[in-house]
């Protein structure tokens, strides 16, 4: 039992340190450009309404393709959202992305018996698609952490990893486990 | 004896591998051209203030994945299929009033939902399909008909509105998704375009391959999504969007295509390298070249229409995936080129449909959550004149 533990802790730490691969969840944003690039596109997504003075702090970005996420991971996104939604820490923004208007987003958000409801500066909805153009997601919620105006770290969820993911967002581990 | 006998049935077996290898391509029969001298006119499409606005309810989406205009009872409806809620909602097609609401989770219950559409040919024949097959429903929710398509996730049937329906005889002709695979030269040659149902005896039969430009080179998926229209003649016109020609054909031997090059397009349309295509940059060399989209043919003025999208001016406009410029060719009935503009009203041209009364309406505002949007359109010829309506 030991060794199946051990084997998965080692699996689990390649594949979070082996930058882009097949089935990677984790992604380190090393070039310099990159990393500008994927902030900036962060940053008009959230319609440019994070402080200047902010910009610099650690922040994390959890976008969500809605209709093309699996049902699971919606799912388990949307729980997490609405559960957080009134207690969302600091420095931490959401973005729903769909071709889709407000009305169409919430209808998932009926399916799991709950609304979406505004966050006022924190929650955003990018109707046109934008992140999937800008090639920021594809089909699965995607969490980006930036520091000092740079992206370094690009967290793509699968169903196994979902939870852990979303967890480490809404509870700010991430960011500690890097300035640790 | 023997020898001669052994013989027989080695030229038979022949014979028959010959005869089968030629009946499962009918439609690779080689197109004759005909060039007809284009006369660019400045005929366009305007968008008019006649409009019809079909509300949606609290749970019915703008998510429209196929609708179609039909006739039933000497009254005219419109039915439209919102992938989101899963219902069929069809209006009374002048009064916008709703007048039915069909919950496909109950009409295909025990069935797959994956990928389906819709086409209500009138109150008793629904038809829907999903990756697997075709059915034919009546207005109480009975199944009447279903038939499975032929294997392959190239051969999935699909109701859109550039690609419609055509009930001929026994047989109901649907398009087929493009979904080939895209690098392979072998199966995009192999790929039939059209499926015909039999009704009577549920069996299937495909019909029509890509033009020689695709079978000789690669174009990626974005240049797969063909067209076609049917005419009055009584034949399917394909409109490809890396050939310039279009293809009139009976799918048996009559097959001709005709010069239908946009007066913008300034240079080929080069197809794409197999490296590029793996990876993942195909759309952005779409967007670097011009392209045909739907095609319609309109009943009653004879006249077909065919979109042209011109590429990208410039590497912004590609990276910010803003909308291409488009204009619409019109051609006559004999296939000559009698117009072409860019299109300046806001409205979908893929959503084009004709009315029994000979009204051409296409979507507009199709962002609005609450209401499905048409606008009646009308030709603004150069000299302003009026066509008389005749559909036959």
């Amino acid at each position: 039992m030991r060794w199946i533990a051990t084997f998965l802790f080692i699996a689990a730490a390649a594949c979070g340190k082996s930058g882009k691969t097949g089935d990677a969840t984790v992604e380190l944003i090393t070039l310099d450009g990159r990393q500008d690039s994927v902030f900036r596109k962060l940053i008009t997504l959230t319609n440019n309404t994070i402080a200047e003075n902010i910009q610099d702090d650690s922040l994390a970005f959890l976008i969500l393709p809605i209709e093309a996420s699996c049902a699971s991971c919606r799912k388990k996104t949307i729980d997490s959202i609405v559960i957080h939604s009134r207690k969302l820490l600091d420095r931490r923004y959401i973005i729903i992305s769909a071709k889709a208007g407000r009305k169409k987003i919430n209808s998932y958000f009926l399916e799991e018996n709950a609304e979406l409801s505004a966050i006022e500066n924190r929650l955003f909805l990018d109707s046109i698609n934008s992140a999937a153009k800008d090639s920021l997601c594809f089909d699965r919620p995607t969490i980006y952490y930036t520091f000092n105006r740079k992206a370094y770290k690009k967290v793509a969820a699968i169903p196994a990893t979902v939870r852990q993911n979303l967890r480490n967002f809404f509870q700010g581990t991430e960011h500690e486990e890097k300035e640790n | 004896m023997r020898y001669f006998t052994t013989w027989t049935i080695i030229c038979l077996t022949f014979a028959d591998f010959i005869y089968s290898s030629c009946k499962q391509s009918p439609s690779v029969v080689a197109s004759t051209y005909t060039y007809v001298e284009p006369k660019y006119g400045n005929i366009q499409l305007q968008a008019t203030n006649d409009s019809l606005h079909y509300p949606l309810s609290k749970s019915t989406y703008n998510d429209i994945e196929s609708f179609n205009y039909f006739i039933a009872n000497g009254a005219s409806f419109i039915s439209f299929f919102d992938e989101r809620s899963a219902t069929i909602t069809i209006y009374e097609f002048l009064s916008q009033k709703r007048i039915d609401k069909i919950k496909l989770k109950k009409i295909m219950e025990g069935r797959s939902l994956y990928k389906p559409s819709v086409y209500i040919r009138n109150f008793d024949s629904i038809f829907i399909t999903n990756g697997a097959l075709l059915y034919m429903f009546n207005s109480k929710g009975e199944k009447k008909i279903s038939i499975d398509f032929l294997t392959g996730t190239d051969k999935y049937a699909v109701f859109e509105n550039y690609k419609p329906p055509v009930l001929s005889g026994n047989n109901l002709y649907v398009g087929v998704r493009p979904y080939v695979e895209e690098t392979s030269l072998e199966a995009i040659r192999k790929w039939k375009l059209l499926y015909a149902f039999n009704l009577t005896n549920n069996k299937r039969e495909m019909f029509y391959s890509l033009p020689e430009v695709y079978r000789e080179n690669l174009y990626g998926y974005s240049f797969m999504n063909y067209t076609y229209c049917y005419n009055d003649k009584g034949n399917f016109v394909f409109c490809f969007p890396a050939d310039t020609a279009i293809y009139e054909t009976d799918l048996m031997g009559y097959h001709r295509s005709y010069y239908a090059k946009s007066r913008f397009q300034d240079a080929p349309i080069q197809p794409i390298s197999k490296e590029v295509i793996e990876n993942d940059k195909g759309y952005n060399e779409f967007r670097k070249r011009d392209s045909y989209g739907a095609i319609f043919f309109d009943p009653y003025r004879k006249r077909y229409l065919r979109l042209v999208r011109h590429r990208a001016a410039d590497t912004d406009q590609i990276s910010l995936n803003s909308e291409k410029i488009q204009s619409i060719m019109i051609l006559d009935d004999n296939f000559k080129i009698i117009g072409e503009s860019v299109i300046t009203d806001d409205f979908s041209f893929s959503s084009i449909f004709f009315t029994v009364e000979g009204g051409m309406y296409a979507r507009v505002n199709s962002k609005d959550e609450n209401a499905l949007h048409f606008v009646r359109l009308l030709y603004v010829d150069e000299r302003h004149e009026e066509r008389p309506l005749s559909k036959n």
